[in-house]
């Protein structure tokens, strides 16, 4: 009877109660942390496992795979436009390959890839999404890629 | 992602660690040398916060910054905190009290469970691409800027969303990777990581002495594996470094109140101060986790509310350089539009009310915010009234903070969509403080009203 006693004030009150209430609340809390720990840890590991899986490339683009659609135009653009160097982005209708995010985000995109290379109006080289050449006169194609992405050089 | 990236980004951060310790010893917060260890995540994020102030001062006065700058400023604000607080004639004893052995087996435990889940995570996050849309699309291509032009480059600032936002979290994603050589965006979550560590040291640093480590324990590593947390922890923005620094604030607040010493009250200052610059919304949290401490301390008011105040007004003053910078360069501050329209209109009810949906959501958070109001219940009734109060009345303000983006800013649809609405981002902030609190309310509770708990 002696190892209940512990017990039996746990059920005395005010004292006891109180702090049956705190064992209550972190047996809660162990519970949760038994439920929730091993598939945390799954995930991390999986998530581990895979982004060490990833290609250089698709690491390096990350969330621009659901926006660039053919990563060669950035890459090139990267090789072609020096540190510092200007370049345009110019986008037209939507084509194949793209995702709903191509459109409106490319632009974006390009300016957080491409630095320290800035994205301003009238530059030399123009990154070009199904955009209509003879928007930009005075330029011409020096590279084409797949999904309809181009890119643009001032002739001259 | 190469060892020679790693190596630099975690000699920066034993720059932080090395700059915040003497802070903390210059702010009186360091009695022991074993005391340095037991805070170093305290430290960890005091240098954070003083190198994220003094970086945001001279990169709007104009200064390059660039690995000098960045070495130059970590070992003035290290000689600095060493002279001051010899100035101030202290000095770091040898030894501290040893805690009790079965208290040690069970803290060993918890940390060996914190730390397993954290060696998982950072072979994630060492390869971690960038996909956080917030991310690329504004918070580190300002960190690029910065670390390219040696400084706030007006172009690149005013031609991402959101210029105004604050410039810290882009200002030490520059000098990570000034550290690493390279703006290398996949090591770069690394800090993240650290930041999360940092963090984890930090609030058991605070709390190991004042609360049973069987109490502990559980809602720290619950904490760490919450389904949201694990999908965003590693994330390359903004939004949980300032939670770390408005709960370690918290937390330093509500043992002030308590132990009145002034070290923790200046502490937790610079924490908010710093947390006013690394996000727009710093500047509310602060004023909710102020407003709970100013409730818990009516009694006390003639002396605590002063010094709340400058607490407050330190915090603010801590945007000014950045508000000069940006405005002086043509970028407009985001106001909402919202007026008393919006605000009594339906719109309010169903803000509030997602609110309170998002915070409820076990989906997200578990048992934690449940588990959280129990032990505020309990507090009231049998524990500390005045660690309730505070709990009870910051989590609260919190909670409508967080209703209020939907109505300050009506474009803002009423969603739990993250893509449409920060509310589910808001409230990680507050289910944090809620788990880092339930701790202390529940020893307490644990220890009754009469008994004082060791500090």
């Amino acid at each position: 009877m002696r190892g209940a006693r512990p017990v039996l004030e746990l059920l005395e009150w005010p004292d006891g109660i109180r702090r049956l209430a705190v064992l209550a609340c972190v047996a809660v809390l162990v519970a949760a942390l038994a439920y929730e720990y091993p598939a945390a840890f799954r995930a991390a590991g999986s998530r581990a496992a895979s982004n060490a899986a990833l290609s250089y490339a698709d690491r390096e683009f990350a969330g621009g795979n659901a926006v660039v659609a053919d990563q060669g135009g950035l890459y090139q653009l990267r090789g072609l436009v020096p540190p510092g160097g200007s370049y345009s982005v110019s986008v037209g209708a939507p084509a194949e390959g793209w995702t709903d995010l191509t459109a409106p985000f490319v632009p974006w995109f390009a300016r957080y890839f491409l630095l320290p290379r800035r994205q301003v109006d009238g530059a030399p080289w123009v990154l070009c999404y199904a955009c209509d050449a003879a928007e930009h006169p005075g330029f011409e194609t020096v590279w084409t890629g797949s999904d309809d992405i181009s890119i643009l050089a001032r002739t001259g | 992602m190469t060892v020679r990236a790693l190596l630099g980004l975690v000699v920066l951060h034993a720059g932080f660690l090395g700059a915040g310790t003497a802070v903390l010893f210059a702010l009186g917060g360091l009695g022991y040398r074993r005391e340095a260890v037991r805070l170093a995540g305290l430290s960890y994020l005091l240098g954070i916060s003083v190198l994220g102030i003094a970086w945001t001062c001279l990169l709007a006065a104009g200064v390059p910054f660039g690995l000098v700058t960045v070495v130059v400023t970590i070992g003035l604000a290290a000689a600095a905190g060493v002279v001051v607080g010899r100035g101030r004639g202290l000095a770091l004893a040898d030894g501290a009290p040893i805690v009790a052995r079965r208290a040690l087996l069970v803290g060993a435990a918890g940390v060996a469970l914190v730390g397993l889940y954290l060696e998982v995570l950072f072979r994630s996050a060492r390869l971690e691409g960038l996909y956080s849309f917030d991310g690329w699309a504004f918070w580190v291509p300002r960190g690029k800027a910065i670390y390219y032009a040696g400084g706030f480059d007006p172009d690149v600032f005013a031609a991402v969303p959101h210029a105004s936002y604050p410039p810290v979290v882009p200002i030490l994603d520059a000098a990570a990777f000034h550290a690493m050589g390279s703006a290398d965006v996949v090591t770069l979550h690394v800090q993240y990581w650290l930041f999360a560590l940092g963090f984890l040291a930090a609030v058991a640093g605070l709390l190991v002495r004042r609360v049973p480590a069987w109490i502990l324990w559980p809602s720290v590593a619950l904490v760490l594996v919450l389904p949201r947390m694990r999908a965003s922890l590693l994330a390359a923005q903004a939004d949980y470094l300032l939670d770390y620094l408005v709960v370690t604030a918290a937390i330093l607040l509500l043992l002030w109140l308590s132990e009145r010493r002034p070290w923790q009250l200046h502490a937790a200052a610079l924490l908010l101060a710093c947390g006013a610059i690394v996000k727009r919304e710093g500047l509310v949290l602060a004023g909710c986790v102020l407003a709970g401490a100013a409730v818990a301390s009516w009694r006390s008011r003639r002396w605590a509310w002063p010094r709340l105040a400058a607490v407050a007004a330190v915090a603010a003053v801590a945007t000014v350089p950045w508000q000069l910078w940006y405005r002086a360069h043509g970028i407009r501050g985001e106001l909402g539009s919202g007026g008393s329209h919006e605000l009594f209109s339906r719109r309010t009810l169903d803000s509030l009310r997602l609110a309170v949906d998002v915070l409820a959501g076990s989906g997200r958070w578990s048992v934690v915010p449940t588990i959280g109001l129990v032990a505020v219940v309990l507090a009231a009734v049998w524990g500390r009234r005045s660690h309730a109060a505070f709990a009870g009345v910051a989590v609260g303000l919190l909670t409508l903070a967080g209703a209020s983006t939907s109505v300050v800013f009506p474009d803002i649809g009423v969603t739990a969509d993250e893509a449409v609405n920060p509310i589910v981002r808001l409230t990680g902030g507050t289910v944090l403080l809620v788990a880092c609190l339930t701790p202390l309310l529940l020893a307490g509770v644990w220890a009754g009203r009469s008994a004082r708990y060791e500090s």
